[in-house]
């Protein structure tokens, strides 16, 4: 996810684009070290690069590289902007910026993009396997040498019989529930919009259900011989035995 | 092939899934089956409400019983999610609409908007029950497996539905619309108490009036 090919200290890239020929991050702006930081709390430990695993190990570098960033992205973004919103709500300005209104209508679809990203990024991030292989990592100089002691399991042996699932089955099923989603999204949208046009209920309240009157209710009932119901018991068990 | 105790104990635990299955949520979808013959909206939305706070519970009796198989008879789970691909499609298809119609038919006044959530409610549970019983009977009626284990070919709609499986799927329907008409009139007391705090009256409807409001 974030390109690392060379086995040795890691960075935490900000943003960039991962070339797998080349075997780098090209115009990458990060921090150095930071994601061996992030792992082993230490800037300088080396972490195992994509190059030192076999070719037919390693995962599509670019979808899950671009989709990560992303989802931090904009989830940073959606921060940064929940917290301006704080620094103007206690200022006293925040309604009063209609910009700033519109944008928070449009940040609606910011979690769903960062769901959906991050999403890609663990899926792709994870081929060819569908069953992670178990392995180690040896030190050798500054390089890298793996090993492994479970051989896992990789995606092409999880699919189904295509004898039995065919194309044009999986073709269906996956039109049926773009389908079945869009027709909810629309009435989702429909029902949401109906909800914020009604606004909320307001129910003045009633006098006998305020505090007030339930309290004045409950002292009206109260029973003989104060406040206590053991001694009201008492009381009655008194008068049964007159 | 020698069938060990624990494979013995499983294959037992899922026929008593199955069964808890065709209980509990029988009686919801078959709810859902007698839904169109209830009239008038508040019939209708006490119907609805009656098997609200339970459907989705007794779902999970489904749930579970794929979770058991895939744990327990890995084999047979991929024959027969692979097989059955179309037939579990439509019912995942069916079991969410019913969900979805329950959820929404209150959200909006307008009799068409509840018509249309009252069709796909009735349509989606008939459907379901209708597609369990055609499984069914197709596993009766015999499976063409072959020697690894999975189906030899893709079962098309046109297999699935023979004549068989087309009776024990209205078998089906009839046996779930059963127990759900039974059991919301074998406690007309406790109906009638919920139809009047309901604010509806009438006799007529008392019988039809399910228990747990």
């Amino acid at each position: 996810m974030e390109g690392h090919f060379e086995s040795g200290p890691a960075a935490l890239n900000l943003f960039g684009i991962p070339d797998a020929r080349e075997g780098k991050v090209k115009y990458g702006i990060g921090i150095p070290g930071a994601l061996s930081f992030l792992v082993h709390s230490d800037f300088s430990k080396p972490l195992p690069g994509l190059n030192d695993f076999p070719e037919k190990d390693r995962p599509p570098i670019m979808v899950p590289f671009v989709s990560y960033h992303l989802m931090a992205g904009v989830g940073g973004l959606l921060i940064a902007l929940s917290l301006l919103g704080l620094i103007l709500l206690w200022r006293g300005t925040l309604f009063t910026r209609r910009w700033l209104m519109w944008l928070f209508v449009g940040a609606v679809l910011g979690p769903v993009v960062c769901n959906q990203a991050g999403w890609v990024a663990a899926e792709v991030g994870r081929q060819p396997f569908i069953v992670y292989p178990k392995q180690a990592v040896e030190w050798d100089g500054g390089k890298a040498k793996i090993s492994t002691s479970y051989e896992g399991l990789r995606t092409d042996v999880g699919l189904s019989n295509r004898r039995v699932v065919t194309t044009p089955q999986v073709l269906a099923s996956i039109l049926m529930f773009g389908f079945i989603y869009l027709l909810l999204f629309v009435v989702w949208v429909y029902v949401l919009n109906d909800k914020i046009q009604h606004g909320p209920d307001y129910h003045p309240a009633e006098p006998m259900t305020t505090s007030e009157g339930l309290l004045d209710a409950a002292t009206a009932n109260k029973p003989a011989g104060g406040d206590s119901l053991t001694e009201a018991r008492n009381e009655a068990q008194v008068v049964e035995a007159n | 092939m020698e069938a060990t105790a624990l494979q013995m104990t499983w294959f037992v635990l899922l026929g008593v899934l199955m069964a808890g299955y065709a209980i509990l949520d029988g009686f919801d979808l078959g709810v859902g089956i007698l839904h169109l013959f209830a009239r008038g909206d508040q019939e209708r939305r006490v119907f609805m409400t009656s098997i609200g706070p339970i459907w989705d519970g007794n779902a999970v009796w489904l749930v579970v019983l794929g979770g058991a198989t895939f744990a327990a008879f890995p084999n047979a789970y991929a024959a027969a999610f692979s097989g059955f691909y179309l037939g579990f499609m439509l019912l995942l298809c069916c079991l969410i609409f019913r969900g979805v119609s329950m959820e929404f038919r209150s959200k909006r006044p307008s009799g068409l908007w509840r018509g249309f959530w009252d069709v796909a409610f009735s349509a989606s549970s008939t459907l379901a029950t209708f597609l369990f019983g055609v499984v069914v009977g197709n596993c009766m009626r015999g499976l063409p497996l072959g020697a690894d284990g999975d189906f030899t070919r893709p079962l098309g709609l046109a297999d699935l539905l023979n004549p068989y499986s087309v009776l024990t799927g209205l078998f089906a329907v009839s046996a779930f619309a059963y127990t759900a008409r039974t059991t919301c009139t074998s406690r007309p007391r406790a109906s009638c108490r919920c139809g009047s705090r309901a604010g509806c009256g009438g006799r007529s409807s008392c019988s039809w009036r399910p228990t747990w409001c």
